[in-house]
């Protein structure tokens, strides 16, 4: 027998907090995290100081028999079995100053995209594009290089600690970029990685330009010290988030050592503020459509190009989760009412037309831009630029064919069911299925580059570049759209917004041409509201348990709104103030109310949002004023019924 | 605390809406000189009467009666000829008279936008419509988008003119269907299912420019704004301020439709219907379960039923009318119509006859385990209708309520749950007074007025002592007897049940076990709403105002992905479509 060693989850995430302490990331799907000394399920999620729990995602290693396909795996603990300690390595990075802007689906090589190199400059410039000296853009690469710790000779925690101009609290405002992180080890000897604390900072101090390509010429400097004007590229912006590879090796009671065999990643995002509301489309659910259709994950489901006819679905744990996520929607998005029962309703009784006329067809060529008044009502990977446009979601291919089968009756006999997930498996799944999987734009976590079948060694694992070294990390790997060399510590939030902070803040609704030839909304049209990631970063909210059926609010209530054309003049407030108030806003978590359980907010920092104060003048009160109150309007600040990410004429039509 | 509940007794439902004004009387200089002369309480005019005199909060019955006759009258005016030109769609042409035997082309309320029109399934702007064009391009000729383009049927000339009357509905709200016994059953080349009613709601031209100027066609503008502001004020029971934000509320004039057609036996005389040029769906085969393929006939029809719902000045629970041919209802025993056309019984039952046969028994109730409204219908022992003779019948399909297993069983219709009061028997005798006397009788002289409901009230309120009360059981029950036929419809107050095993059944408790009201009138900012558990098709359609969307169902469904056609293997889809459409029983 041939042992092999596999660490888990195979794609971990770890989130941002302002604390220094951290809960666990969930190890179920829609489940809460849990607190690291007792393992219960968390029921705050701040420090007594009240700062922001990090997110820490912990890594385990099993042993499988090699020659058994069906070995479940065995989880390795640290000073049993054999194993003396587990020596952990793991190396985050952030490339995103370095990389290209994010153009929506524009460099994807997907979707008819010729890629990056295709598309030219003109098309896809880089960001922070002004320099052009290689070693000043590599030093946009935040790379603290790999930490170690266990085994033999290394420390239980190391830090990502960073230096550079984006590190000076004198270069950098508002929030220097001192580390990525961190990693420690669990009494099993268990891998810990806790994410950044969440700073986002500018070097480019009273800008000129906002953005590439510069408006010609150069407006006079900003009467504000920072500005953030677009939702995915702020030239001269950092951002902590990171991720990387996790490697071990197993000190064995003799004193030899056992590489893993099988490695894995780590992403880093922003906090999840409604950790038990499972996206409609989850990342697991966008790797598990991949790992079907293209990496033959399971034949009996898809095989030569086409799903199986015969595939006899399993009702409760293929059909019905998808079912049941909208309904929680009504928890962090103002669904209106005859949607809520729309979604309650699907539950129980979808009938026989129910893919051809509420689902919009994953299939159907164009069907991205088809059906305006079909599900999902959210937003798809490009409803703002006529480039490459794909106006809505859709369910994963997958996820459409299993409900088809359910409909059409198609199932496996009653009480019967597959054999459930290994444990191994089921935390691969869960780390997945709490992120979102579309829309792609870019995300929250990871972008389409998850679609791109290149950057995995085998399903749900991504593919190492070998030997990354601190310094010299590619500026470039990727731009061909191949990642058959692999990937480097970076090369996956590359692809995110810069900062996190004004994608998160704008991605709330999104108002969408119907018009499935344009994405550009006419003076006149006001154009269909979608929601982004409610389950993420919710949108509305309910406030109280004691208030149960009360007015629901704006999760970002007391936000600056966002102006539609901002410019280093007249900045994004609202997006500058997510990079203040991120660590403010509330989470959306299960109660038990009078009538039932209800997803309500807690623990929201009201006093810090409203304390907040711009880098400059606050703007002239009537130009935010929406649909706020009048003492809203009376210092700009709003109650946003509405926050519009502004549909962005393409680059080469500017 | 137990709301206080109707018991088997009736209501109705509507669905539909408005119109402006001054568009619709644009071309009305003057009514004919045939309709001057037979001026009375009703007068026959081409003006739709903007309000009932005085004002609805203080009418009586009869003259809530008068106005619905006066509505009918100016509705069912030929139309200006229709070339897509402005001011021609919902306009009456009052160079004719009222019943113009010449005349074969469209009728006011014929020409007013299907739902189609103005929320077409392909989520696209409506046709015709434009940004800066009169009325936002009301007026242009009909053409029916749905998700997909629809084809004709087999032997269909698809060069033939699109019909003003689109009859894209099947069901009565996905409740149950609806059949006349007295055409012939079997199937031909042309209908699949000759005896089945088929229905259509239309709006006018206030309603499509404020839908159209609001961008609210596909759900779009800030539509979901509007609702939650306006649900958010109910939750909190306050009025909204306007800083609140916009809520959706139909300006006075608005007018929706809903009409029933179907196929005349050949046993019957033509003459006594309405006829017009109709458009209906079939299944063109080749389609799977889930994906349908429906293509479209069109044929001339009779028209058996027409509710209108009016937003007035004085009434922003609008008001709701409803009328039927004659001859609906049939007696089981000789098949003859049971009411004349004013609506006075001349063929009775024999004595002890319930309304139908079988006759549900309907309980509300409430389980404080599930936290969920938990009502009954049921049937008993009593056996289904399976020969249905010439009589009306319905079949449920919603879950919870009860069906025969029978092919072919249903409920049969002997009389209405609740008479006509006398005073609106007594407008239809002075209404068909008036059109003798102006030589149109033709086949008008054949529908009546069942009802009408003009303010709301609550359940607890109604005046069982006096059958022409204002409140009087009847009004508060108000249905058309081929529109909302069956038990929940006929006896209809609090709301529907969108899911699980009681769905399609009404009930008047709300999820925590409290009153669940339906009409909610609004006064100053701040103050608490005046709310009501009314009944009918004032109570149904105030579901959709709980829902955010002004007492308006086809605003409430949005876009219309497909028009339905006989096809069983749909019917559970079709419902659960129809049920959400009403809002969470909170």
């Amino acid at each position: 027998m041939a042992t092999i060693y596999k660490i888990h989850p195979a794609i971990g995430v770890a989130r941002v907090g302002s604390s220094s302490e951290f809960y666990i990331a969930p190890e179920t799907g829609g489940g809460l995290p849990t607190d690291p000394a007792t393992g219960q399920p968390v029921t705050s999620f701040r420090d007594s100081a009240g700062d922001l729990l990090k997110q820490a995602q912990r890594f385990r290693v099993f042993s499988y028999d090699d020659t058994n396909p069906n070995d479940p795996g065995t989880e390795v603990v640290a000073g049993s079995g054999g194993v003396a300690a587990i020596e952990w390595t793991v190396y985050l990075a952030n490339k995103k100053a370095c990389w290209y802007q994010f153009e929506q689906l524009t460099g994807s090589g997907m979707e008819g995209d010729a890629g990056y190199i295709a598309n030219g400059p003109s098309v896809n410039p880089l960001r922070n594009f002004l320099v052009t000296d290689p070693a000043a853009r590599q030093a946009f690469i935040i790379d603290p290089g790999p930490r170690t710790v266990g085994g033999s000779g290394n420390p239980t925690s190391a830090d990502f600690t960073v230096s550079g101009d984006f590190s000076n609290p004198a270069l950098t405002k508002p929030y220097p970029i001192t580390t990525l992180g961190s990693i420690q080890l669990d009494a099993n000897g268990n891998l810990l990685v806790l994410a950044g604390n969440g700073a986002s900072g500018t070097t480019n101090l009273h800008p000129t330009v906002g953005v590439a390509p510069p408006p010609p010429p150069p407006l006079p400097p900003s009467t504000y010290e920072y500005v953030l004007t677009t939702y995915p590229n702020n030239d001269g912006w950092f951002d902590d988030v990171s991720d990387g590879p996790v490697t071990a090796n197993l000190v064995l009671t003799d004193g030899t050592q056992h590489p893993v065999d099988v490695p894995a990643w780590c992403l880093g995002g922003p906090p999840k503020y409604a950790p038990q509301i499972v996206n409609q489309v989850t990342l697991y659910d966008a790797m598990y459509d991949i790992a079907v259709r293209k990496q033959n994950y399971n034949p009996a489901l898809y095989a030569n190009r086409a799903f199986n006819p015969q595939y006899q679905v399993d009702f409760d744990n293929e059909v019905a989760p998808i079912l049941a996520r909208p309904d929680a929607y009504q928890w962090v998005a103002e669904i209106p009412p005859q949607g809520v029962s729309q979604h309650v309703g699907i539950t129980q009784d979808a009938g026989p037309d129910f893919p051809q006329y509420i689902l919009r067809s994953p299939a159907v060529a164009g069907g991205t831009n088809l059906g305006v008044n079909l599900m999902p009502k959210l937003a798809g990977d490009n409803p703002i630029s006529d480039t490459t446009m794909s106006k809505y979601l859709t369910l994963t291919q997958t996820q459409y064919f299993l409900i088809q089968q359910w409909v059409n009756g198609i199932v496996l006999p009653a009480c019967t069911t597959r054999p459930p997930l290994s444990p191994a498996a089921a935390l691969d799944r869960a780390a997945l299925e709490n992120c979102v999987g579309g829309a792609f734009c870019p995300g929250i976590e990871m972008t389409w580059i998850c679609r791109n079948t290149t950057i995995y060694s085998d399903t749900f694992r991504i593919r190492h570049a070998p030997n990354p070294q601190q310094g010299h990390l590619s500026q470039t790997n990727g731009d061909n759209n191949d990642y058959s060399g692999g990937l480097e510590p970076g090369d996956i939030v590359k692809y995110m917004a810069q900062p996190w902070q004004a994608d998160f803040n704008e991605c709330s609704n999104q108002p969408i041409n119907p018009d499935p030839n344009t994405n550009i909304l006419p003076d006149n049209i006001q154009g269909v509201t979608f929601w982004w990631w409610p389950a993420e970063r919710p949108f509305f909210f309910y406030p109280s348990v004691d208030n149960p059926a009360g007015e629901q609010l704006p999760w970002t209530r007391g936000f600056y709104n966002d102006p539609n054309n901002a410019t280093v003049a007249t900045p994004n407030l609202g997006d500058m103030q997510m990079v203040v108030n991120w660590k403010d806003l509330g989470f959306i978590v299960l109660q038990q109310g009078p009538t039932g359980p209800q997803y309500l907010e807690i623990e929201r920092n009201t006093a810090a949002i409203d304390a907040y104060t711009p880098p400059g003048p606050a703007p002239q009160a009537m130009a935010f004023a929406v649909e706020g109150t009048a003492a809203a309007r009376a210092t700009g600040r709003t109650q946003p019924r509405a926050i519009h990410r502004p549909p962005r004429i393409p680059p080469n039509l500017e | 605390m137990r709301p206080n509940v109707l018991g088997p007794t009736a209501i109705a439902l509507v669905f539909f809406a408005a119109g402006c004004q001054q568009k619709e009387t644009a071309n009305a200089v003057k009514p004919p000189v045939r309709a001057l002369k037979s001026m009375g309480a009703t007068a026959l005019s081409p003006t739709l009467p903007p309000d009932i005199p005085g004002g609805a909060p203080g009418a009586t019955l009869a003259g809530a009666a008068a106005f619905a006759w006066q509505e009918f009258f100016a509705l069912n005016w030929p139309a200006v000829p229709q070339n897509g030109q402005v001011n021609t769609r919902g306009v009456a042409d009052a160079s004719r008279p009222f019943g113009d035997p010449t005349y074969t082309g469209p009728l006011v309320w014929e020409t007013y936008r299907s739902k189609i029109e103005i929320f077409p399934g392909n989520g696209q702007q409506p046709p015709g419509y434009t940004a800066n064009g009169a009325d936002y391009g009301f007026d242009a000729a009909p053409v029916y988008n749905y998700l997909q383009s629809v084809p004709p049927c087999n032997g269909q000339s698809p060069t033939d003119p699109t019909p003003f009357v689109n009859l894209d509905e099947v069901t009565q709200i996905g409740l149950d269907t609806m059949y006349a016994g007295i055409v012939p059953p079997a199937p031909t080349p042309q209908n699949s299912d000759p005896q089945r009613l088929r229905f259509l709601a239309k709006a006018n031209r206030a309603q499509y420019d404020y839908v159209a100027a609001n961008q609210y066609w596909n759900h779009g503008g800030n539509f979901y704004s509007a609702v939650n502001t306006y649900t958010n004020s109910l939750k909190t029971n306050q009025v909204p301020p306007p800083s609140a934000g916009t809520v959706i509320f139909f300006p006075a004039g608005t007018v929706e439709v809903k009409a029933g057609w179907r196929m005349l036996a050949p046993t019957e005389d033509a003459s006594h219907f309405h006829t017009q040029t109709v458009r209906y769906y079939e299944n063109a085969g080749g389609g799977t379960p889930a994906n349908p393929k429906p293509c479209y006939r069109d044929a001339t029809w009779g028209l058996v039923a027409l509710h209108i719902i009016h937003k007035t000045p004085t009434a922003p629970s609008f008001i709701f009318a409803t009328f039927e041919q004659a001859d609906n209802i049939r007696s089981a025993a000789n098949g003859q119509p049971v009411e004349d056309a004013n609506g006075n019984i001349i063929n009775p039952p024999p004595a002890g006859t319930q309304p139908t046969s079988p006759y549900p028994t309907y309980q509300d109730g409430y389980n404080a385990t599930t936290h969920q409204p938990d009502p009954t219908v049921t049937v008993g022992n009593q056996p289904f209708c399976t020969n249905h003779g010439s009589q009306v019948f319905y079949q449920n399909l919603s879950p919870g309520l009860p069906k025969g297993t029978a092919p072919g069983s249903g409920v049969c219709i002997n009389t209405r749950y609740f008479q006509i009061p006398s005073d609106v028997v007594a407008a239809n005798v002075h209404a068909h007074q008036q059109l003798t006397a102006a030589g149109a009788g033709g086949p008008w002289q054949y529908y009546k007025l069942v009802n009408v409901q003009y303010r709301p009230f609550d359940v607890a309120n109604i005046d069982h002592s006096n059958p022409n009360s204002p409140n009087n059981p009847a009004t508060f029950a108000l249905a058309n007897i081929v529109v909302e036929t069956n038990n929940t419809l006929q006896a209809f107050q609090g709301a529907l049940i969108a899911t699980g095993p009681d769905a399609g059944v009404k009930t008047s408790y709300n999820n925590a076990g409290g009153p669940f009201t339906n009409v909610h009138v609004a006064g100053a900012a701040g103050t608490p709403y005046q709310a009501f558990n009314m009944g009918g098709c004032m109570g149904c359609h105030g579901n959709a105002q709980v829902a955010g969307t002004d007492f308006s169902f086809i605003l409430d469904f949005g876009g219309v992905n497909f028009p339905e056609y006989p096809e069983a293997s749909l019917d559970a889809s079709r419902t659960a479509h129809y049920l959400k459409g009403f809002p969470p029983l909170r």
